[in-house]
């Protein structure tokens, strides 16, 4: 019969019995799962894909609300796109929530989006820009970037992106590295549209490269820069400036009083609403209530008090609602005074990964 | 008392690559003997007693135990349902468990309750001299001291069947004595049948109601221990079992079973169970008992059996002395006597026909 | 006595009765297909076959390929081999030192070292970084000292910063490795060398050679997990200093949408060198055998160091656990503990606002218990299949099987845990599955599957070196005496290596609880692991927050190995516990 070893004659006789135990283990684990249709959704059941802090409360009131149990997969925005693309030969998910319109439009491109108005919103003026003509996906609510956070004790405020790059600010300057922080790459897209195109924002950069511009990974890091007098001058998200100098407006410190300013211009980031076009009909019904109900007032109310240190430090996008009283006393641009831009996600997403590669190379 | 199993392999075949551990084997061992498998590393022994065992198995041939066939070709019967135990060469007491613990771990299977299960594990451990240490782990015993647990724990069961796998190589001469005895004394208490392997002849003679040598995976004699050590039927058998000298030479006459060999000048009468023809080239072969000093004045001349050496080596037995002497014609060891004879003295050696065996002549020395 | 009663029926064909050995044999491949080689398989496929799976257009291309044929990758990939062969080296040094310290020896310093050995191995990386970053920032410790060092700055956030924490990393694993072992040796060993005239060093180096195939373990599994890094990479470093292999595949899960059939190229590569791996290694322990445990073995004395070498030598794992965990340690005070600018320059005061926060928040007690569940069963599943497993690598038979099963242990670590549990998305998510019934994505259960086939590879490893040194005739011995297979591992195998088992388990419960990448991928909605909130609220700026619910976490854990080590000292049987004990 050929090679028969010792051991092998020895293993055969244990593997029978010894594996039993382990047969008998996973034998009963996966009897157990192969009969669970658990939170593999049931049709009524709502998958909701959220990278947004709210999204607990908020998706608790629907529940309450309309009776549809909700499934949420609460995630970071990064591990969100992944486990979304990963799935996609047979996706479960029903509604992505999270900052940022690129991958929106990338998925709008993808034909993945189920395009969706929802019924008697009124959205205010900037609301009315935000949402893309196509309804492809629904725009809640906005924060902007970026929010610079100055300490006002060391420091004066700039007025300009171009006073950025004067002595006065050389190597005082932080910011985040797009290649990790989402929403900085939109950050930098406005800097070029508004610059003049994709070059001319790369020379701005390269000049407040010169200029001593550090970089950081995230919010976080940046801003703990600019707590211990790394930097001065923090260009970090809206909603994270806020809270930062809510923080220490309440708890006030020695030496260090941020405040915030916004330049012109300043790109608004967009919170995205998107509906699974190959969701089944159940799904895409309990999705398209879930959009009505996030737009409408009770779903903005939880919005803005689910996460008062973070993501409800935003604008809404719904007309007659106001942001909460932190973000209120921020003086913001308005967009009548052509302070703020909107860079179209469906033309800068698809240069994301040239321009976070140039950046990683050249910047950070 | 038990009865012992007995032990019938047929045609066994068991190769390792290009390598024949077990060729064609075949052997029958009554029940509540004692065999000794003797034969020199290679021989297949220790693959034979493993498969016997049931931890090895063979590729084709069969191996019963009683009426019960346990290896049909590479399907075994599993281990613990043969009924025997085993003595390994290393002891392989757990060294997690005391001496105690390892023999009434043997037990388990005769499903005895706890108070007599005690009874047996001190009753066996007195009995192998070591009542006063059953607390103790295997690292604290010496190495005579666990083989001997060992030999407590294959007993104490009872089986029908023992196997020892060399149990005795690791340990030092005089340990190796008294636990022989020890084994032979309580093997035979028991009535199982044994089956022993070793490479040390003296053991195997010792110990032995039958012997059976093996070479190279082959069984070349299967008898009692006097019949192999007066009648080895090989020259292999013959030169395992205790050489004194081996000679080559030319055959003169056969008249009876006594042959008469011309070493060159010199002659040697010896046993032989063969027709040789004048002229055929024969070896003989001595036991180590077959020589002895001649009185001093012995003349050599043409007397067949006489051999004029020169002594090259002695060694102090106690009992006596045994030389090394050189003959024209070769060594010859063993030879024994009270007084010392110094190296370098001339002598004349007296061959005793009785412990001379004539072969015909290999070319492979073995 | 009991006659005896089995035998061969007489029509019985090989075939029948071979086939309940094979089909138990064919149960424990199932398993593996089913925890590791179907994810890893699926996943690399889409390298070259990105329709398969909805991840592009082919059918059949070497597209995805086209990153990884660039110089640059080239160079990274360069990178990640020295890095992993610098930090498996040193990890494997400093672990084979320190075990000889703690268990040969009567360093005073040895009873704390048994004690940090599992903070160390929790400590997460962001944490090791974070540390190291407050110490030498502007305004960190060594400024308040005056001490303003660019340099080291420099050298922290490039290679040398980035060995350094990948290298911490490893000594746990290492060490544990390497300890189970050294407590099967007895001291019969290093004494013939003695004896034979050797110095301490030789005596050394003899016991190094018996421990090879441990230190092999530890040196393959640190060198698997520091070429899949990219968590301290991308944390210390960025591609224009220092790049390494895995920024490649970070680049395309960063991309949107994500580029999956890139980071399957990447992985392709990555599992070269893990086979690289595995080559070296077996040609390291070609033909030996380092079969040492068996009834006399003896326990070893400890050696008595002089008054000099004892201060020296406690001095060293003193200094050692200072960098390794005092700088942790640190960062997390430093993130969770200091009101004010978080910041030592400024005015500062301690505070335990965070933790008091948290220990009231939603975000740490039913994620903790979740997570804690999660791990045990995990470490109980993985402790049983990885014994069998390692028994499997250590069998004499160099079969396809056995070296099969090596590549994907290890596979499974040379791969990025965010790939992995893509691989695990892409097999339990397949349409076919649902329709044959298998509704495994999206439960605990798969989370718990992927759990045990992250844990699997480490957990073997550290069991292989025990159950190299096991003496088979051990096993004979209890089959002979009446003893089934199965007995015999209860009540001899598994004894013998009771503590090392123990450890296998903590080591288990340990990387589970905290783990991430696989967590954010299979969680089950609702149900989110520990490591997921952590993670979402570190990503927002809330270090005190996040921070305090991992120093929690971590002290939960360290409570329940603490637990299970008492639990065993009082209740295993004294047999058990005196193999690997040494006379002082």
């Amino acid at each position: 019969m050929g090679l028969i070893t010792i051991e092998r004659g020895l293993h055969v006789n244990f593997k029978i019995s010894s594996k039993k135990v382990a047969a008998v283990i996973a034998l009963t684990m996966s009897t157990a799962v192969a009969f669970t249709t658990t939170a593999h959704a049931a049709p009524e059941t709502l998958n909701v894909y959220a990278a947004l802090d709210y999204s607990t409360d908020v998706t608790k009131g629907f529940t309450a609300k309309t009776g549809i149990p909700v499934n949420l997969v609460a995630l970071s925005t990064g591990p969100l796109l992944a486990k979304i693309q990963a799935e996609k030969n047979n996706p479960q998910w029903g509604i992505y929530w999270a900052d940022g319109a690129e991958p929106c439009a990338a998925f709008d491109l993808d034909k993945q989006l189920l395009p969706y108005q929802a019924k008697g919103v009124r959205f205010n003026a900037v609301g009315l820009k935000l949402q893309p003509k196509s309804h492809a996906y629904a725009v809640p609510g906005y924060t902007e970037m970026v929010g610079v956070v100055y300490n006002s004790a060391k420091i004066s405020a700039p007025k300009s992106w171009d006073d950025l790059l004067t002595a006065g600010y050389k190597g005082k300057v932080g910011m985040n590295n797009p290649s990790i922080s989402g929403p900085t790459f939109p950050f930098i897209a406005g800097l070029m549209d508004q610059m003049g195109g994709e070059q001319a924002g790369k020379d701005y950069l390269t000049k407040l490269k010169a200029n001593g511009l550090v970089v950081n990974a995230k919010n976080g890091p940046t801003l703990h820069a600019l707590e211990v007098g790394n930097i001065q001058v923090a260009l970090v998200q809206s909603s994270a400036a806020i809270n930062e100098v809510n923080t220490f407006k309440a708890k006030p410190v020695a030496g260090f009083s941020p405040k915030v300013v916004f330049l012109s211009k300043t790109t608004l980031l967009p919170s995205c609403l998107a509906i699974d076009a190959h969701a089944s009909a159940a799904q895409q019904s309990a999705s398209k209530q879930f959009v009505d109900y996030v737009l409408s007032s009770e779903g903005q109310d939880l919005m803005a008090k689910g996460a008062p240190a973070g993501d409800s430090l935003f604008w809404p996008t719904v007309q007659g609602r106001s942001p909460i009283l932190a973000v209120r006393t921020a003086s913001t641009p308005t967009l009548s005074s052509g302070k703020v831009a909107i860079v179209n996600p469906y033309t800068w997403g698809p240069l994301q990964g040239e321009v976070d590669d140039w950046f990683t190379k050249n910047i950070a | 008392m038990t009865t012992g199993h007995s032990i019938k392999v047929k045609n066994a075949t068991k190769n390792y690559g290009a390598l024949t551990a077990l060729n064609d084997f075949s052997i029958d061992i009554k029940p509540e003997k004692f065999t000794v498998l003797l034969g020199p590393s290679g021989s297949g022994k220790s693959t034979l007693i493993r498969s016997i065992a049931g931890i090895e198995k063979i590729d084709s041939g069969s191996i019963f135990l009683g009426e019960n066939e346990v290896n049909r070709g590479p399907i075994n019967v599993a281990p613990e349902k043969r009924n025997l135990a085993m003595v390994f060469q290393d002891y392989a007491l757990w060294p997690h468990l005391t001496a105690a613990e390892n023999v009434a771990y043997a037990l388990k299977r005769r499903k005895l309750d706890d108070h007599k299960v005690g009874k047996r594990v001190r009753d066996i451990l007195e009995r192998v001299g070591l009542g006063e240490k059953g607390a103790n782990y295997p690292h604290q015993l010496s190495g005579g001291e666990q083989q001997r647990v060992a030999l407590a724990r294959a007993i104490v069961a009872r089986p029908a069947l023992l196997l020892f796998d060399e149990p005795l190589s690791n340990l030092d001469a005089d340990l190796r004595e008294r636990l022989r005895i020890e084994i032979a004394t309580l093997t035979r208490e028991s009535g199982a049948t044994a089956l022993y392997i070793t490479h040390d002849q003296s053991e195997a003679f010792a110990l032995a109601d039958r012997i059976g040598v093996l070479r190279a995976g082959g069984l070349e004699q299967y008898d009692t221990p006097e019949n192999i050590y007066h009648q080895p039927s090989t020259p292999f058998v013959a030169r395992f079992t205790g050489l004194g000298g081996s000679f080559t030479g030319s055959v003169v006459e056969v008249v009876k079973g006594v042959a008469t060999v011309d070493l060159g000048g010199s002659f040697l009468r010896a046993r032989t169970n063969e027709k040789f023809k004048k002229k055929d080239v024969v070896e003989v072969l001595l036991r180590p008992t077959a020589s002895k000093f001649a009185a001093s004045n012995t003349k050599v001349g043409s007397t067949p059996n006489l051999l004029a050496g020169k002594v090259l080596d002695t060694a102090y037995r106690g009992r006596g002395y045994e030389h090394l002497v050189e003959t024209k014609f070769g060594p010859i060891a063993s030879i024994f006597d009270l007084k010392q004879r110094a190296r370098g003295t001339n002598c004349t050696i007296e061959v005793d026909i009785q412990a001379s065996m004539a072969f015909p002549a290999t070319k492979k020395v073995e | 006595m009991t006659t005896f009663e089995h035998s061969i029926p007489i029509g019985a064909r090989a075939s029948s009765f071979i086939r309940g050995k094979i089909s138990a044999v064919t149960f424990f491949w199932f398993l593996i297909i089913a925890l590791l080689v179907a994810p890893i398989i699926l996943f690399l496929s889409v390298a070259f076959s990105p329709r398969l799976l909805d991840q592009g257009n082919a059918w059949f291309t070497f597209r995805s390929f086209r990153p990884v044929f660039k110089d640059i990758f080239y160079i990274s990939l360069l990178h990640s081999v020295a890095l992993g062969v610098a930090a498996a080296f040193f990890a494997s040094s400093i672990a084979l030192t320190v075990a000889w310290y703690v268990l040969r020896t009567n360093t005073p310093a040895r009873k704390i070292w048994n004690g940090c050995i599992f903070a160390l191995l929790l400590a997460p990386s962001y944490l090791i970084a974070l540390g190291w970053e407050r110490i030498f920032e502007r305004g960190g410790v060594l400024n308040i000292f005056g001490i303003d060092l660019p340099i080291v700055r420099n050298l922290l956030y490039g290679p040398v910063g980035m060995g350094m924490i990948l290298t911490f990393k490893g000594i746990p694993f290492a060490y544990l490795v390497i300890s189970n072992a050294m407590r099967g040796l007895g001291e019969e060993f290093e004494q013939a060398v003695r004896v034979h005239g050797g110095s301490r060093w030789d005596a050394f180096k003899t016991m190094s050679t018996l421990l090879l195939p441990a230190i092999w373990s530890g040196v393959a599994i640190v060198f698997a997990e520091t070429i899949s890094d990219f968590g301290v990479a991308s944390q210390l470093s960025s591609p224009g200093r220092f790049s390494v292999a895995t920024f490649t595949l970070y680049r395309a899960i960063e991309s949107i949408p994500v580029l999956f059939p890139v980071c399957a190229a990447v992985s392709v590569v990555l599992l070269a060198l893990v086979v690289l791996a595995l080559l070296a290694q077996s040609r390291a322990l070609r033909g030996r055998s380092f079969r040492v445990l068996s009834g006399r073995t003896r326990p070893i004395s400890r050696q008595q160091l002089s008054l000099r070498s004892k201060i020296l030598s406690s001095g060293g794992i003193i200094f050692l656990l200072g960098i390794t965990l005092g700088v942790p340690v640190f960062g997390a005070i430093s993130a969770s503990m200091i009101r004010g600018l978080g910041s030592l320059l400024s005015n500062y005061s301690i505070t335990f606002d965070n933790y008091i926060r948290v220990l009231k928040s939603p975000l740490l007690r039913d994620p903790l218990i979740f997570s804690a569940k999660c791990a045990a069963i995990t470490a109980c599943v993985a402790v049983v299949l990885a014994a069998i497993s390692s028994r499997m690598l250590v069998s004499t038979k160099n079969s396809t099987s056995k070296k099969l099963l090596d590549f994907f242990l290890l596979a499974a670590v040379g791969l990025p845990g965010i790939v992995f549990a893509a691989g695990y998305i892409f097999a339990y998510n397949l349409p076919i599955a649902q329709k044959l019934g298998f509704h495994l994505y999206g439960t605990v259960s798969l989370l718990v599957l992927a759990y045990i086939a992250t844990a699997l590879p480490s957990t073997t490893r550290s069991l292989v070196g025990n159950m190299n040194q096991f003496q088979e005739s051990l096993s004979e011995a209890c089959r002979v005496h009446g003893s089934t297979a199965f007995r015999t591992w209860i009540s001899v195998v598994l004894p013998l290596i009771a503590r090392p088992i123990l450890a296998a388990w903590c080591l288990t419960y340990c990387g589970t609880l905290l783990e991430l990448p696989v967590s954010q991928l299979l969680f089950p909605p609702n149900h989110a692991p520990l490591a997921v909130g952590i993670d979402r609220i570190l990503g927002n700026y809330d270090f005190g927050g996040g921070t305090a619910i991992e120093v929690l976490a971590i002290i939960s854990a360290l409570i329940v190995v603490g637990i299970a080590f008492g639990l065993f000292e009082a209740l295993a049987p004294k047999g058990w516990k005196q193999l690997g004990k040494a006379h002082s």
